[in-house]
């Protein structure tokens, strides 16, 4: 019995080393990403690294400046939420309010496909369809910030479908049948009262999108063009962060090394805060909703 | 005031209907283009030969030990394998077995045939076997020689082949050629002929174009010489002397009379993703040969990271589910969870390469990538193992915890049985997204795309490979075939999630 006893005991104990695992996973990231890249900064100002241009880290006289980068991913991640964000509320709208059965099964088999496409895969048919669509229409060669945000634009789509529909179907019943009762339009009922009760769901998932987009590698790296310049329009070619990181890897030393890993913290610093907006918004909207339906 | 409301929810739902379908039609633009260029390729081919095949050539066959992806030989390159221009395969198909030219004897009659067919009628006096040619005495020997040695090819006569051609392949040869005269090809004003494809060549000979102006050659009146009786070929030397002049003619016979001949611009299509393509294993980084060590590769990495991965997200989600109490270390855990299924996948290769590589010390291996892959997809596992466990009646536990069983007999026998559907839809999700997985493996686990040895040694897996086969500028083509496959698993893993919901779904 005693034997027993402390077989459960044991048991909960690894069961409960295994639910730590995500959280010292994170930890451990977040130790070794600092403990690596921030011994940069004892040879480059913190200031040079984010706000300085010029990346020439094989020169004579080495610089990290990694702000076109920065530049780079926002540039890239703000277009490509430009073009995926009115047409990911679209389609969320239409799965949650106006889709049959039969037509919203197919649209989400469709998005659930879109989701689990490689970005490699995402990556090649950016390089064959979008780069030379975007170059036959704007010129240039093709591989640019436009034709990188178009391909994000494409993946982040399913994240903010997917969380449109949810949010937008947990608005309650009640509110959707008031308006309607008081002789709104199924259209101005959507746009007047379940979007907007729906707003910090539907935020968490634009966010979401964006934590996603910024973090996208392969698919950019194939399209984006990826010279180490600040993005010089649309049709220019562009670096994000994290097409720094790939392409210098396979061959950096030293000091170089250690600024891709600074790098690296860069973008793990972005995201996280991303993280923490999203759970924010969607802590608001769990809250909002059992409040609405309490009341 | 009703109506311009009404006008306006069509409209809106006009726009909403469009982009929804817009968004069904950019995934069936991708799969299909994808699936296009994976099965089937399409080249531009330049070259002076016409696409005329002819099996036997004056009752001669060209015969090689097995060639891939070779379906007949062009004659420039037939006649370069026997004056020491190729030295091995590499250059002519997919393969890389050193070439062995074999001919029968000239001073034999089968051999002075063959010799004929390479060097022309007129040109046979200035016949130069290359050093490499390995002569036989008769077509029975010759043919023993292909059939024992890989990279061998020979001309002998057709009808020699019969029960002695068995282990061979017969090539069909092309080597007609459009020759023209000399005043055809004079630079005129800065003008020469183009490039002319199939069909201009067909309209050409057809005698459709009057002036080889309209090819944008010179302004002259095109002549097509008539083949001599009996062939489909016109004299080098009637060639030679008409005024603008055009005649079909044997490249060998161009070639010894000096002829100058014009050039082909045609496109070739064919299968890109065949089964030998699957089976066979990469050579020169995947420039020829096929796919197959990459395919196990990728499924060692799969079973080793859900080996991993499966115990350690199940258990948490049982905690989480079965033990924990609501408060901070739930949340705590919960945060943890939500936080690493944010993390980029870069992030996660610049860890595994910091961590796993190099400070325990596994280096670029199964292991390494493995273990980072565990860590990119147990948040997917936790969560759905934890929706599942969590849809499990509490009257089914309350039941065997009435009858004696402790908690963790309720949890291995009934919790965890009941929930199994759900908590496999989340290891196929998680599998579903180790497979495409590229920027986290390429810094742990290497790109060796031989057979993995074992735990440590490196591996490529086919998302690396994909990249790399483009990165590395060795095959578009060859890309999208590898890409093609890869998405044909990720659709049949995704299926195979989908099935399990439907079958939860039915249990309710």
């Amino acid at each position: 019995m005693k034997l027993r006893k402390s077989l459960e005991k044991g048991a909960e104990g690894l069961l409960l080393f295994c639910a730590l695992l995500s959280t010292l996973a994170v930890l451990f990231i977040t130790i070794f990403l600092f403990h690596r890249g921030l011994p940069l900064f004892r040879k480059v100002p913190i200031a040079e690294f984010l706000f300085s241009t010029d990346w020439s880290p094989t020169a004579a006289s080495p610089k990290y400046g990694i702000l076109s980068f920065i530049l780079g991913s926002f540039y890239v991640t703000a277009l490509a939420l430009a073009f995926a964000v009115p047409v990911g509320l679209a389609v969320g709208v239409y799965l949650a309010e106006l889709a049959e059965k039969k037509a919203s099964r197919a649209i989400r088999s469709a998005v659930e496909i879109l989701a689990g496409i490689p970005s490699v895969v995402y990556g090649l048919f950016g390089i064959a369809i979008i780069s030379a669509v975007t170059r036959t229409l704007f010129g240039g060669t093709g591989y640019s910030l436009l034709s990188a945000s178009i391909v994000l634009a494409i993946m982040t789509l399913p994240t903010i479908i997917n969380v449109t529909e949810v949010s937008l179907r947990a608005v309650p019943h009640e509110l959707k049948e008031g308006s309607l009762a008081l002789g709104a339009t199924h259209w101005q009922t959507i746009y007047k009262v379940l979007v907007p009760t729906a707003r910090s769901g539907i935020i968490a998932g634009v966010v979401l999108g964006m934590g996603r987009a910024i973090g996208e590698t392969m698919a950019v790296l194939m399209v984006g063009g990826n010279a180490p310049i600040p993005p010089s329009g649309l049709t220019g070619k562009v670096r994000t962060l994290t097409m720094n990181i790939i392409t210098d890897m396979s061959y950096a030393k030293d000091d170089h090394l250690t600024s891709l890993f600074a790098t690296g913290i860069v973008l793990f610093v972005f995201i996280l805060t991303l993280n923490l907006v999203v759970q924010l918004a969607l802590k608001r909207t769990i809250s909002s909703v059992e409040g609405g339906q309490g009341a | 005031m009703p109506n311009r409301s009404v006008a306006r929810e069509k409209t809106a739902f006009g726009i909403i209907r469009f982009l929804s379908v817009f968004t069904v039609a950019i995934l069936a633009l991708i799969m299909g283009f994808i699936l296009y260029k994976g099965l089937r390729y399409s080249n531009e081919v330049r070259g002076t030969v016409l696409p005329y095949e002819e099996a036997s050539p004056d009752g001669l066959s060209i015969v090689v030990n097995d060639r891939e992806g070779l379906e007949s030989l062009e004659f420039p390159v037939l006649f370069g394998m026997y004056t020491d221009e190729y030295i091995n395969w590499s250059k002519i198909s997919a393969d890389e077995h050193e070439l062995l030219p074999v001919a029968i004897d000239p001073a034999a009659p089968d051999g002075a045939k063959a010799e004929r067919l390479l060097f022309g009628e007129s040109g046979r006096a200035g016949a130069e076997w290359g050093s490499s040619v390995r002569f036989a005495p008769d077509a029975a020997s010759a043919l023993a020689l292909v059939r024992a040695t890989p990279g061998a090819v020979a001309i002998v006569p057709s009808a020699a082949l019969g029960a002695a051609g068995k282990g061979v392949q017969t090539l069909p040869l092309r080597r007609m050629t459009l020759a023209v005269s000399e005043d055809v090809v004079a630079l005129v004003d800065n003008r020469s002929v183009e490039d002319l494809s199939d069909a201009a060549i067909d309209r050409l000979l057809k005698g459709s174009i009057a002036n080889w102006k309209e090819l944008g050659g010179p302004d002259l009146a095109v002549s097509i010489l008539p083949a001599s009786p009996g062939g489909m070929t016109a004299p080098a030397a009637a060639i030679a002397q008409a005024k603008g002049g055009v005649a079909r003619i044997y490249a060998s016979e161009a070639q010894a009379a000096g002829l100058s001949t014009l050039t082909r611009k045609g496109v070739e299509r064919g299968w890109n993703l065949s089964f030998r393509y699957l089976v066979e294993a990469p050579r020169l980084s995947g420039k020829v040969g096929g796919i197959s060590t990459i395919i196990l590769n990728t499924f060692f990495m799969l079973i080793l990271t859900i080996a991993m991965a499966a115990p350690i997200g199940v258990a948490a989600a049982v905690y989480l589910v079965e033990y924990a109490k609501q408060g901070p270390l739930v949340r705590l855990l919960r945060l943890g969870t939500e936080t690493l299924a944010g993390i980029p996948s870069i992030i996660f290769g610049l860890f595994g390469f910091l961590f796993f590589v190099d400070i325990l010390g596994f280096g670029f291996g199964l292991l390494s990538g493995c273990l980072t892959l565990t860590l990119m997809i147990l948040p997917t596992i936790v969560r759905t193992s934890e929706e599942a466990l969590k849809a499990v009646p509490r009257s089914l536990r309350e039941g065997s915890l009435a009858l004696g069983a402790t908690k963790l007999q309720t949890i291995a026998r009934v919790a965890i049985p009941a929930a199994a559907p759900g908590i496999l839809t989340g290891l196929i999700l998680g599998i579903g997204r180790a497979v495409g997985e590229t920027a986290a493996l390429i810094f742990t686990m290497g790109s060796d795309y031989k057979l993995a040895k074992g735990l440590f040694s490196s591996a490529r897996a086919l998302s690396s490979h994909v990249y790399l086969l483009f990165a590395e500028g060795i095959s578009f083509d060859r890309a999208f075939s590898t890409a093609t496959v890869l998405i044909l698993i990720v659709l049949a893993f995704n299926f195979g999630a989908r099935r399990l919901v439907g079958r939860m779904g039915g249990m309710k």
